[in-house]
């Protein structure tokens, strides 16, 4: 049985992406293109972990994962950070928000594959 | 069962469409025909080849008809509705070709194909890339990739 | 999906992007100081960066990065977005959008340019800035690496150095919170080398007392391992805040007991407890609330009054497929209606009302799938703003380009053929409409010359207009120059209208100085042909003083074209209608013979040619009498204009374009061809190429008529 990944990015270029690694690696993948398309595709569905960018339109990554913990059938599903940042204020932040883990933009498939594994095992 | 196996283990064998232009028979593989269908009257185009016909209409795409009797100097055909239009790809394009009759669907085995003899001079044989013979009858493969030349120049 | 398919979404999200990051600087110059225009356009050159960094551009990422290095700072309000900033923005989107299309097109980069504006952004970031350029390069090395958090890292190289290392950690409830599991850190340091794990459950409170998403636990591990005290610390660079954590290298003789913290309470030994399944303790969400006290303020919930529309990519080739579905049943449709037609039925009859029916249902179909290709004009609106601006500092003219109805839509190819066109009518609106800031000065007018570029539908068309505040046509100029080009003969009287159309005569151009933006002999017939190419027409109008306004009128679509039914030598042939200024039965007194078997039709006071269209398509031998036939006077996209003669006018008729190159070659005089209502195939002509073929040949084509038959 695949497990289900939703990935929230506003880029199209980075959805195709994690859509391609993420399939190819057997997982069912969910893509939403900010954080209220996030939101509307979690009252339907609920995947095995999550991960978003942060910088969005209409719903940063910040504000998604926060409603995401406070929702009630998501609430502690693992979220990964995906993004080209990496200050450690941002870090902190996401944490505070409720971040699982943070990775860097761009991303090497097979560690980012590896990480989902390991959260979601 | 054991003797189309063992047929298969010999030699491909390649399957071909015949068909009659006046009284002489030809043949085409199969895989390049995608459908035998009737004549219908065409609408001429300006400034080509005889053997051109014209364009019709199959099912909303412009096909252009080319008479292969024409083509290999035998006297043009008169078409009527018992004539045939064959649909055949040549790459990526796809071109009805005017016959009196399709006769038959034949398998070859490939070893049974023979080289064309250089004696003859007839232009038919310009386009063949190939003989076997079917019991009595001699059958001449057409090589469908320089039948119409016209296809080659493509857009302007 | 390939990578080659991804590289096209990456390509086709960055023309968004560039679109977006546009039009956002042009709405803070435009005076609005909105956080959401800001925000936007760095989020624009966010996603191209990272993107870019994806596939490995560097050139891209370099440039991306220093450009959002300074809209960072905007962003956080270090940096005010003045005028100059601004201007610096623009320039920079400009140059972002050429490495884009370097990137694309696989062309080398101007690297000056690049440098320069590199450099110009730079210096926006004031004292800061050589400390920033070193370090944006430092952190660029590190910034695309991928960097791990939470991954294995094992570092084989230095196999055979073990140490060992005493891991106590204890997760607070926050840890579980996170979607994070102890278990996964455990799983994490075992990828590091071998691990002896103990749980300490003596905190766990009694059953009854225990608090189902609190954590009891702690965890002492002893772990083997080639790796460093910093990959072991990395494994918790993310939950180190949310559990206790001590690591100590210990040596071989430290034991087990020592790293057990003291402040361990046992009550109770159960390894399993705690929340090891995330979806596991679901149940009391007010519970959450109370311990999540550490994170910050939620957002205010997001307003769905945004209420972005939905929208889905479809492959171009499927939308294709489907508007030949359709064209096959608007003929199919065409054919019924014929066949009722000719079965002599009742037109009140039950077949003939749903007939009617599927007529307009099929009208609807088709206009609905026409409109899956139509998009709005608005990204070629917005690549005129940096025309404008090259424009604009190219000649010293201050300008201010106005857009309006950027949202009116087009068929897709024909907005892609819009391009060039419109680029060559601003430049010349620019270079020869508008004055020089002085003249317009001296002329009572503001410094700053008005270009207004709109886009609206009219009458099944779409009609895009681009009109400036500038001098007007110079008549007397233009005339001078049509006689000394011979155009004109000088003493042909000529409509101040007339004169005006001129300038969209081949050969005819009003620079008196070949400048940069005209170009060499490339005058405004360019335009003109482009335009009619799509099935459009041209015109302009002119006031001494006031401005310039040229008109385009386009059709909406290419796959459907409204053309004149016309019968030649036995066949039906269809003429655009386009091209058709008018119909009229010659008399004979009109032609004109000029040997050769050329004729020549007098129109009021100007001779046209005669082209015999039957003849020049080799359909009959010899030309007919023209006192026979039919005249339609035409105007190739050249704008050539000539007469051609057929035997007859059948109708006017929308007909669907279908390619006769598709399967066959280009055919001289032929431009596609349609399927009429009886099903059979008619060509539609191609006027330029008729005319000169009709120059070129007549006797050429003699032999082949007895072969057409």
């Amino acid at each position: 049985m695949g497990k289900t990944i939703l990935s929230v990015d506003d880029s199209a270029t980075m959805r195709a992406m994690l859509e391609e690694t993420l399939s190819e690696a057997g997982f069912d993948v969910l893509l939403a293109k900010d954080g209220v398309d996030g939101l509307e595709v979690l009252e339907r569905e609920t995947p095995q972990l999550i991960i978003t960018d942060i910088n969005m339109p209409r719903l940063d990554g910040f504000g998604f994962i926060e409603q995401v913990r406070r929702s009630s059938n998501n609430r502690a599903v693992p979220i990964i950070v995906l993004s080209t940042e990496f200050d450690e204020t941002k870090k902190e932040t996401a944490r505070n928000a409720g971040a699982t883990g943070w990775i860097v933009k761009p991303f090497d498939p097979e560690k980012l594959v590896g990480a989902i594994n390991r959260l979601t095992a | 069962m054991m003797t189309d196996e063992y047929l298969d283990e010999s030699g491909k064998k390649l399957e071909f469409v015949s068909f009659q232009i006046g009284q002489q028979e030809f043949c085409i593989e199969i895989t390049s025909v995608r459908e035998i269908r009737g004549w219908a009257p065409e609408t001429s185009l300006p400034h080509v080849p005889s053997y051109v016909r014209g364009v019709i209409n199959l099912r909303g795409t412009v096909l252009p008809i080319v008479d292969l009797a024409d083509r290999f100097g035998l006297d043009a055909t008169e078409p009527n509705e018992r004539n045939v239009i064959i649909v055949v790809q040549i790459k990526e394009k796809l071109v009805g070709l005017l016959v009196d009759a399709v006769s038959d669907i034949i398998v070859v085995p490939q070893d049974e194909i023979q080289p064309i003899p250089e004696v003859n001079g007839e232009l038919q044989l310009q386009f063949a890339q190939g003989l076997f013979a079917v019991r009595s009858r001699m059958l001449c493969i057409i090589d469908l990739t320089h039948v119409v030349p016209e296809l080659e120049r493509g857009a302007a | 999906m390939s990578n080659q398919g991804i590289m096209q979404v990456f390509f086709d999200e960055c023309d968004e992007q560039l679109s977006e990051l546009e039009s956002n600087l042009l709405a803070l110059e435009g005076g609005e100081h909105n956080l959401e225009a800001i925000n936007a356009v760095f989020r624009a050159v966010h996603s191209i960066k990272g993107g870019a960094g994806a596939f490995g551009m560097e050139e891209l990422v370099r440039f991306a990065h220093t450009f959002e290095t300074i809209l960072d700072q905007v962003r956080e309000g270090d940096l005010t977005p003045d005028a100059t900033v601004l201007k610096a923005m623009l320039k920079a989107s400009d140059v972002l959008t050429d490495l884009v299309r370097c990137a694309r097109d696989g062309e080398n980069v101007a690297v000056a340019d690049v440098e320069i504006v590199m450099e110009q952004l730079n210096a926006l970031n004031g004292t800061e800035a050589e400390k920033e350029i070193d370090e944006s390069d430092d952190d660029f090395e590190i910034e695309f690496q991928p960097v791990p958090v939470c991954l294995d890292d094992i570092d084989c190289t230095d196999a055979g150095e073990f140490a060992r290392f005493e891991i106590s950690f204890r997760p607070r409830p926050m840890l579980y919170e996170n979607g994070n599991d102890a278990v996964y850190l455990l799983r994490e340091l075992r990828s590091l080398g071998e691990i002896e794990v103990q749980c300490d459950a003596d905190a766990l409170p009694t059953l009854d007392e225990i608090e189902p998403e609190g954590a009891f636990l702690t965890w002492q591990v002893t772990l083997h391992t080639n790796s460093d005290e910093s990959k072991v610390r990395e494994i918790f660079e993310f939950v180190q805040w949310d559990c206790d954590l001590s690591i100590s290298a210990g040596n071989s003789l430290a034991c087990g007991e020592a790293g057990i913290p003291d402040k361990v309470e046992a009550h109770l030994c159960n390894p399993a407890v705690g929340p090891a399944d995330p979806g596991q303790f679901d149940a009391g969400s007010e519970h959450a609330e109370t311990i999540n006290s550490e994170a910050a303020v939620a957002p205010e919930k997001p307003s769905k009054s945004a209420n972005i529309q939905a929208t889905i990519r479809v492959n171009l080739e499927r939308v294709e497929q489907l508007i030949n579905l359709v064209g096959e049943l608007v003929i199919n449709q065409a054919m019924l209606e014929q066949q009722a037609e000719v079965a002599g039925l009742d037109r009140t009859s039950a077949i003939c009302s749903g007939l009617n029916d599927l007529q307009k249902l099929t009208k609807e179909i088709q206009d609905g799938v026409m409109a899956i290709r139509a998009q709005p004009v608005k990204p070629v609106f917005q690549r005129m703003h940096r025309i404008a601006r090259e424009a604009g500092e190219a000649t010293a003219k201050i300008i201010r380009l106005v857009t309006e109805g950027e949202t009116t839509e087009v068929d897709k190819t024909v907005i892609e053929r819009l391009t060039d066109p419109l680029t060559h009518m601003l430049r010349n609106a620019i270079d020869h409409g508008l004055e020089s800031p002085e003249a317009r000065v001296r002329a009572g007018k503001p410094e700053e010359g008005t270009i207004c570029l709109s886009a609206n539908h009219r009458s099944g068309r779409v009609v895009i207009e681009i009109a400036d505040d500038g001098a007007g046509i110079d008549r007397e100029k233009v005339r001078s120059i049509a006689v000394a080009r011979g155009l004109i003969e000088a003493d042909t009287a000529l409509e101040a209208e007339d004169i005006d159309n001129l300038i969209f005569r081949p050969g005819f151009s009003t620079a008196e100085q070949v400048s940069d933006l005209s170009g060499r002999g490339v005058g405004l017939d360019v335009v003109r042909r482009a335009v009619e190419k799509l099935g459009g027409r041209v015109s302009i109008a002119s006031q001494p003083g006031i401005g310039t306004k040229i008109t385009m009128s386009l059709p909406l679509t290419l796959a459907v074209q409204e053309g004149m039914l016309v019968d030649v030598a036995d066949h039906t042939l269809v003429v655009p209608l386009a091209a058709i200024l008018e119909s009229l039965k010659p008399r004979s007194d009109m032609v004109n013979e000029i040997g050769l078997g050329k004729r020549l039709i007098k129109l009021q006071d100007s001779f046209v040619p005669l082209v015999d269209v039957a003849e020049t398509l080799g359909f009959r031998k010899a030309g007919i009498d023209p006192t026979q036939g039919v005249a339609l006077l035409v105007e190739t996209p050249g704008g050539t204009r000539c007469v051609l003669l057929v035997d007859a006018i059948q109708g006017q008729n929308q007909v669907v374009i279908k390619s006769v190159e598709r399967h066959f070659s280009r055919v001289p005089g032929i431009a596609a061809a349609t399927i009429l209502g009886d099903g059979r195939v008619a060509l539609i002509a191609d006027t330029e190429d008729l005319v000169a073929h009709h120059q070129s040949v007549p006797e050429r084509i003699e032999p082949k008529l007895t072969a057409m038959g």
